[in-house]
């Protein structure tokens, strides 16, 4: 691998409105996520740790500054290309989870399979396979109402990696379960996600998961404050 | 896809029910409202059509639709014969008698006589008897549910007697007439019997019926006989416009019908678009991580517009239907026959339905691939 870094953010800045209501969420963020860890986003509520997991997602536009990820400027691509790049090399996890609630367990887990056209079955087939993996087989069938908060995150967990995406992006992907369950997702995480040529990246206020992490970004007012890597000692920035 | 599109629709049974409530109620209103006025205004022309061997009418000048005729003198028939490309012409009586039954039960009724030696004017569907019957003293034809009016819970008998104008009449055929504007029983007699149940008056000839030679439409005949004659002749057809346009210009049947056809235009779309597009918002956080995930807005699109194609189809199909099953189980109602479902009105009903359905789609859409996807993160 070429580049060492997943994503590389340089001087984000991005801004919501115009003129005397426009409001500063983001003021010259500069990161980067290096293959093979996990990363995670840290601060107070309102820092801007959504709004930068979802620039680097191609969710929202950067008012200036630059995101590579994957080492392609993602905003130089149209839309539908960006569509296309995120169905392909990310993954997503939502802190409500965000299943469908009239699919079952299986059928939710490959909804990222079907969005990329593989037949309903081969995609069913290969969803099922991943939850196993995780753990669900007694619950393939199952709607996601009939499923207790960790196994929702485990099936949101196997949409996500089903497609076995370079990057994972998270939001509070622990904030609605109990301390093991939450431990029992991060660990699922870092058994499956966490490659040499992939990475996760978590917004996170959950200090209980902080010990999964191999680099944390502390964030306030919408600046990155510092970069503390829990292999070395902390980077200042 | 698409599946995934269907399953959303279908997983809330309360709310999909009630999606397809809402189209079928919009389509059974509009649809159900505007064939009961095209039957309305198709029974006002009843005695027209029921006269299939004459294309032509003459009238009198000033006579203004079918019920209010003023009488010719019968010089006329003799004129309107005379006219090159009439085939044959002959008179036709219409008016309006009391008849009273055996049991004293009385009502006025649509008089029609024909002409004594062809019986031309006579409508061919026959319930019971021969239509050479008519030619029988004192004989007249009633219709059927004119004959269950004076003979009620009796099955259909030849030989049964009404009065008449103080004369006896004899019911030699009951006939399948159409139903009239009023819903008075409709008796048919030759033209000279007809006279005597009627009041006389100096002139008795209420129209006269004619049927062009062949290489003469029944429009060219009818100018050629205006022109001869300074009567009015028009076709068949005309006549029946003309009749219908009367109710319509002088009557308030129109305006009431169409203020509820109009109102259940605009409540059928507005409650019906409304609602899909409610059931898009309900699921607005469902498409935005859907758009997340990599779901390009083309297919969310399609997946709005499958579901309100089916939400419409279904619903419409349930809402036709109805209207349908309205009017067949109402069929036999002596007050509601000649009500039928106008398959026009089904299609142009379908019609506005689909625009209904497009345009909850469009506005659905619009919500759907506007919605920024990081709301999924909110």
């Amino acid at each position: 691998m070429d580049h060492p870094y997943a994503v590389t953010v340089s001087a984000v800045e991005k801004e919501f409105g115009s003129g005397a209501t426009a409001a500063r969420a983001l003021c010259g963020a500069t990161l980067n996520v290096p293959f093979g860890s996990i990363t995670m986003l840290v601060g107070p509520s309102g820092c801007g740790k959504t709004t930068l997991l979802s620039i680097i997602a191609g969710l929202l536009h950067p008012t200036s500054g630059s995101v590579s990820v994957l080492n392609r400027d993602l905003f130089a691509k149209s839309d539908a290309q960006q569509v296309t790049f995120r169905r392909r090399h990310l993954g997503f996890i939502f802190q409500q989870y965000n299943l469908l609630p009239s699919l079952s367990a299986a059928e939710n887990a490959a909804v990222g399979l079907l969005a990329a056209g593989m037949n309903r079955s081969d995609a069913v087939s290969l969803a099922s396979k991943t939850l196993c993996s995780l753990g669900l087989e007694s619950k393939l069938d199952s709607l996601p109402r009939t499923l207790s908060g960790g196994q929702q995150q485990r099936v949101a967990v196997a949409r996500a990696l089903v497609h076995e995406p370079r990057i994972v992006l998270c939001d509070e992907p622990t904030a609605a379960l109990d301390g093991k369950s939450g431990r029992a997702v991060m660990e699922m995480m870092s058994a499956v996600a966490v490659r040499a040529d992939r990475a996760v990246l978590i917004v996170t206020h959950d200090s209980r998961i902080f010990d999964f992490a191999h680099q944390i970004v502390h964030m306030e007012d919408g600046q990155i404050t510092h970069i503390e890597d829990r292999h070395a000692a902390a980077i200042s920035t | 896809m698409f599946f995934v599109a269907l399953r959303m629709l279908t997983f809330d049974t309360a709310k999909y029910l009630g999606l397809i409530f809402t189209v079928a109620f919009s389509t059974f209103l509009i649809s159900q409202q505007a064939s009961v006025f095209a039957s309305l205004m198709t029974r006002t022309t009843s005695q027209i059509r029921d006269v299939s061997d004459a294309s032509v009418w003459i009238a009198h000048p000033e006579h203004r639709y079918i019920d209010e005729i003023k009488p010719l003198p019968e010089s006329a028939l003799t004129a309107v014969r005379g006219v090159e490309g009439v085939k044959w012409a002959v008179r036709l009586y219409r008016g309006l008698s009391r008849a009273k039954a055996p049991e004293g039960t009385f009502r006025t009724c649509i008089t029609m006589g024909v002409d004594d030696s062809t019986l031309i004017g006579l409508p061919h569907k026959m319930v019971l008897g021969e239509p050479d019957a008519l030619r029988l003293p004192d004989a007249i034809f009633l219709d059927r549910f004119g004959y269950s009016y004076f003979f009620p819970g009796q099955p259909f008998r030849l030989g049964a007697e009404l009065e008449l104008n103080d004369r006896r009449a004899r019911v030699a055929g009951v006939i399948d007439s159409s139903a009239p504007f009023v819903t008075f029983p409709v008796i048919y007699t030759r033209y000279s019997l007809a006279l005597t149940y009627a009041g006389q008056e100096r002139n008795t000839m209420s129209l006269i019926l004619a049927q062009p030679r062949e290489g003469f439409t029944p429009d060219e005949l009818s100018s050629r006989i205006h022109e001869a004659t300074g009567l009015t002749a028009m076709s068949s057809r005309s006549f029946g416009w003309q009749t219908i346009w009367f109710y319509i210009k002088n009557t308030g049947i129109p305006v009431n019908f169409g203020v509820v056809i109009i109102v259940g235009i605009l409540v059928g779309t507005v409650v019906a678009a409304q609602t899909l597009y409610l059931f898009t918002l309900d699921n607005i956080r469902q498409y935005a991580a859907l758009k997340a995930i990599g779901v390009s807005n083309f297919t969310l699109a399609w997946m709005v517009l499958l579901q309100s194609s089916v939400v419409g189809a279904i619903g419409y199909g349930f809402g036709a239907a109805l209207c349908v099953s309205f009017f067949f189980f109402a069929r036999d109602m002596p007050h509601l026959r000649g009500f039928i479902t106008h398959y026009e009105i089904l299609g142009g009903t379908a019609l506005l339905m689909g625009v209904i359905v497009v345009g909850a789609s469009a506005l659905s859409m619009q919500r759907v691939v506007g919605l920024e996807p990081a709301t999924v993160f909110r």
